[in-house]
């Protein structure tokens, strides 16, 4: 039981932090219903860099002895490294383009999430987690994390005042949430939900991003602008607390007990070219 | 709220005054279009409380929201004189008299779970089986809707009386929420999606009474069936104590 954090949204979603729940007793929830969820994360160009990482800690902490299927998306399939899996687990590429700069990419993975619902995913696993690769896991993630709609709260705003969340501020952007308004900051890294949420989730948002491309204007903080805006007026089921999403620079506060996936140090100014 | 659980060791949220902002869940309620139904029974003597039950109920359960109220009964006769709220809707569906106290508590998951299959699948997505002699004394809005929903039982239970119709006194909000996840559910006001709604039914309506029981163990051993079903079926979300305030209290 945890008083010193929220742990309940006044829409009477969850907010998971340790502490709040017992493993065990969603293990046993869960395990009987014979699940397999999905994991999309992009290594595109010199991201392929980060995917041995994510996928050996993704081994050792993500939904262990459920069974997993990893979406690669890549413009280099061949170049996927070879990660021993446990059973019940596997790793399938999706090819992509390469697109003209990294923001393009970033936009771009909601349409190609979309797709892939659409093609294939919807028959293989029942949830999905939309992940970042440059990323590692350092502590469990279970079955806990599973819902209808999961978003997590942003490791750089989750104990700052709403007018200070970097939501795209300009009226002409679809992406607009104007001061006042806001419940959370969510980080783009982290979404999933049921194959069905995520698939209208990242349907919306691909327009979204399209009607801003129609006019010229890019959000602040690309798609991660768009997915706040959607979780506004479509509130999450399920939030995740920045254990699930953090920041290896920031200095650990005591609310964060354990962290359990954050980024992984890297070379901006090298990656980004 | 500090003072109390919110959230169950599953992750279910509980339901206390001031966890939650009606407005935003009136809002999520419209975007989902949907209809939630009442089911509840009058049988001989408990006639007597159909007009106070509907008098709160109209005021005060989801209110602004469209409800049909199904009401099981030997006794038609006393509903003609009924006011509705203009959005809400009473069915009036007529049961045998005569039975047994035991039989008709065996026979109301059986009931309910063949109107559901029959009637009610097709006209409400939420449905909501609620005690007639339950007086309504604040709104209960729609932070009660949800897949499956059980409310906590202001009596709570000593764990070597849980064989027996024998219940220890009550107990104050925050202490009956240390028990880690043994939560005792009221029989009087429980209900979820159509669909869980009548998975639980089905489960219930199994169960023999002895004929020696007594109106009060056969109420108790009703309820029994459906906590047991609730332990291996969590809910996922629970209404606190505020939501039935048993009034032999």
């Amino acid at each position: 039981r945890r008083q010193d954090v929220l742990t309940v949204t006044p829409w009477l979603a969850p907010i998971v932090w340790e502490g709040t729940f017992d493993p065990e007793v969603l293990d046993s929830a869960y395990r009987p219903l014979n699940l397999t969820i999905g994991v999309t994360a992009f290594a595109v160009g010199k991201y392929m860099r980060f995917v041995r990482r994510f996928l050996e800690s993704a081994e050792r902490h993500f939904l262990r002895g459920y069974r997993v299927n990893y979406y690669i998306f890549t413009d280099s399939p061949q170049g996927i490294p070879r990660v021993r899996l446990q059973p019940g687990r596997r790793l399938l590429a999706v090819p992509v383009h390469r697109g003209s700069s990294w923001q393009e990419i970033s936009m771009r993975r909601m349409e190609a999430i979309n797709r892939h619902v659409a093609e294939v995913g919807h028959r293989q696993v029942q949830y999905l987690f939309c992940l970042d690769i440059d990323m590692e896991f350092h502590n469990p993630w279970g079955p806990e994390t599973l819902g209808d709609m999961v978003a997590a709260i942003h490791p750089g705003y989750f104990d700052v005042p709403r007018e200070q969340f970097p939501y795209e501020r300009r009226s002409s952007s679809a992406a607009f949430i104007p001061k006042g308004e806001g419940d959370f900051y969510y980080g783009g890294a982290v979404f999933g939900g049921s194959v069905k949420k995520v698939y209208e989730f990242t349907k919306t948002c691909h327009m979204t991003i399209l009607a801003d491309k129609a006019n010229g204007i890019m959000a602040a903080w690309q798609e991660e602008s768009h997915l706040n805006r959607h979780f506004l007026s479509h509130k999450p089921s399920k939030l995740l607390s920045p254990e699930y999403l953090w920041d290896d620079r920031k200095p650990k506060p005591p609310e964060i007990r354990l962290i359990r996936f954050s980024t992984v140090n890297k070379n901006y100014k090298e990656i980004r070219n | 709220r500090r003072d109390v659980l919110v959230l169950t060791p599953w992750l279910a949220p509980i339901v206390w005054e001031g966890t939650f902002n009606r407005d935003i869940l009136n809002a999520q309620y419209l975007q989902k279009n949907v209809v939630t139904g009442v089911v509840t029974f009058a049988v001989e003597k408990y006639c007597f409380f159909i007009e106070g039950f509907m008098r709160s109920a109209n005021k005060y359960f989801l209110a602004g929201h469209q409800v049909n109220f199904y009401l099981f009964t030997d006794h038609p006769e006393k509903t003609s004189h009924l006011q509705m709220a203009p959005e809400n809707q009473l069915f009036v569906i007529p049961v045998q008299n005569g039975s047994r106290w035991q039989d008709i508590s065996r026979s109301r998951m059986d009931i309910i779970s063949s109107h559901i299959h029959r009637q009610f699948q097709h006209e409400v997505d939420y449905l909501y089986s609620v005690d007639i002699d339950v007086q309504l004394l604040a709104h209960v809005g729609v932070e009660i809707i949800d897949a499956l929903v059980a409310t906590i039982s202001s009596w709570q239970l000593s764990p070597q009386h849980q064989n027996k119709a024998c219940e220890t006194g009550p107990v104050s909000p925050a202490a009956i929420l240390e028990g880690q996840g043994h939560f005792h559910y009221t029989a009087s006001f429980y209900g979820g999606s159509v669909s869980e709604v009548y998975k639980l039914t089905r489960a219930c309506s199994a169960g023999r009474l002895q004929d020696t029981e007594s109106a009060r163990e056969a109420r108790w051993h009703h309820e029994s069936h459906l906590n047991q079903y609730l332990l291996h079926h969590r809910p996922t979300r629970l209404l606190s104590p505020e939501y039935y305030w048993d009034t032999e209290l």
